[in-house]
């Protein structure tokens, strides 16, 4: 099983580096039901956001993110220890906090650009359920 | 005074900064790199003891850091000898060329092992206490320089897990200032007031 619903620690340290709040969610279901909740999957302890989604646009259970954090760590790093996958409440069009670029909670779904190729089979699995 | 690799060598290995006598029983020879002196930092490198075989490996140089130099005096036709590098300080020596290929540009890195020696470095300065820091769970432990915008993650005994300079949303909050300020300038020599 994946590392889920952990806060990261790079945005903790860089949320009290610059004074700013850190607003995490600590489950699914609360996710889904908080205004401005985002998914967010990285690897590399935060060296690759995989990818940013607003909670509004997922349709599919946990089960189906935790096997898409593995399918796209097993693409990046391939060191599952170090990938993880939270929620956060983020301002739309905001920077999330990360190494190679970060990531960007935009309105729709972002991906890191190493996933370009992929975007539509994970928006499927997000939207659906299905890869 | 030079040593052999044959021989015991009474030596000190530094994978955090902080002096660990090895064992008698460890199969891991140890030898100094000279070329990473500075500052006390002490990157050492295992050899294994296979290596005895290529014949004496002499510490030369004088100062504390030493010089290796390798003086063999028999013919091996084994497989290629391993590095003798700073990958002691990474913690999984596999993923550390990949590491410099994604993260390696944010510290101007020449190579792999550059890259592993600066995160090393950064480790050692953190232990003054000067950065942030998280000690997860499982003890691995995550620093963040501000000032420097550089985060490091390492294992319980120091090892590298990663290291990088992290996309911090810093520049992107002062675009959107600074847009926002020349909104306001622009408005304002036009007159515009917006109700």
């Amino acid at each position: 099983m994946t590392k889920t619903n952990d806060a990261s620690s790079l945005h903790e340290l860089v949320a009290k580096a610059q004074n700013k709040k850190l607003e995490t969610i600590s489950s699914f279901k609360e996710a889904l039901s908080k205004k401005n909740s985002y998914l967010i999957m990285e690897g590399d302890d935060g060296g690759q956001i995989y990818l940013v989604c607003p909670m509004s646009l997922i349709k599919c259970d946990e089960e189906v993110l935790d096997g898409l954090l593995k399918k796209l760590d097993a693409m990046a790093w391939k060191d599952i220890s170090m990938a993880r996958l939270y929620y956060e409440i983020l301002i739309p069009n905001s920077i999330v906090p990360g190494g190679m670029g970060g990531g960007i909670a935009e309105e729709k779904l972002w991906v890191h650009k190493e996933f370009e190729n992929n975007y539509s089979d994970i928006q499927k699995m997000l939207v659906c359920g299905k890869s | 005074m030079p040593k052999c690799l044959g021989e015991p060598i009474q030596t000190t290995f530094y994978p955090n900064g902080k002096p660990k006598e090895l064992s008698d029983g460890d199969k891991w020879g140890v030898a100094v790199m000279g070329s990473i002196a500075s500052g006390g930092s002490g990157v050492l490198a295992k050899v294994p003891a296979w290596i005895k075989d290529l014949g004496t490996v002499s510490a030369v140089g004088g100062k504390a850091s030493g010089e290796l130099e390798k003086q063999s005096t028999r013919s091996y036709s084994g497989p290629k000898p391993v590095k003798v590098e700073t990958e002691s300080t990474w913690g999984n020596t596999g993923t550390l060329q990949k590491h410099f290929e994604k993260h390696g540009s944010d510290f101007s890195s020449k190579n792999s092992l550059d890259y592993a020696e600066k995160a090393n470095d950064f480790y050692n300065r953190a232990q003054n206490g000067d950065f942030r820091k998280i000690v997860g769970e499982d003890g691995a432990q995550r620093y963040y320089d501000p000032a420097g915008n550089t985060f490091g993650s390492y294992n319980k005994d120091g090892t590298t897990r990663t290291f990088f300079k992290p996309e911090n949303g810093s520049q992107y909050w002062e675009n959107q200032i600074n847009n926002s300020s020349k909104n306001v300038v622009n408005n304002s020599s036009k007159n515009v007031i917006n109700k």
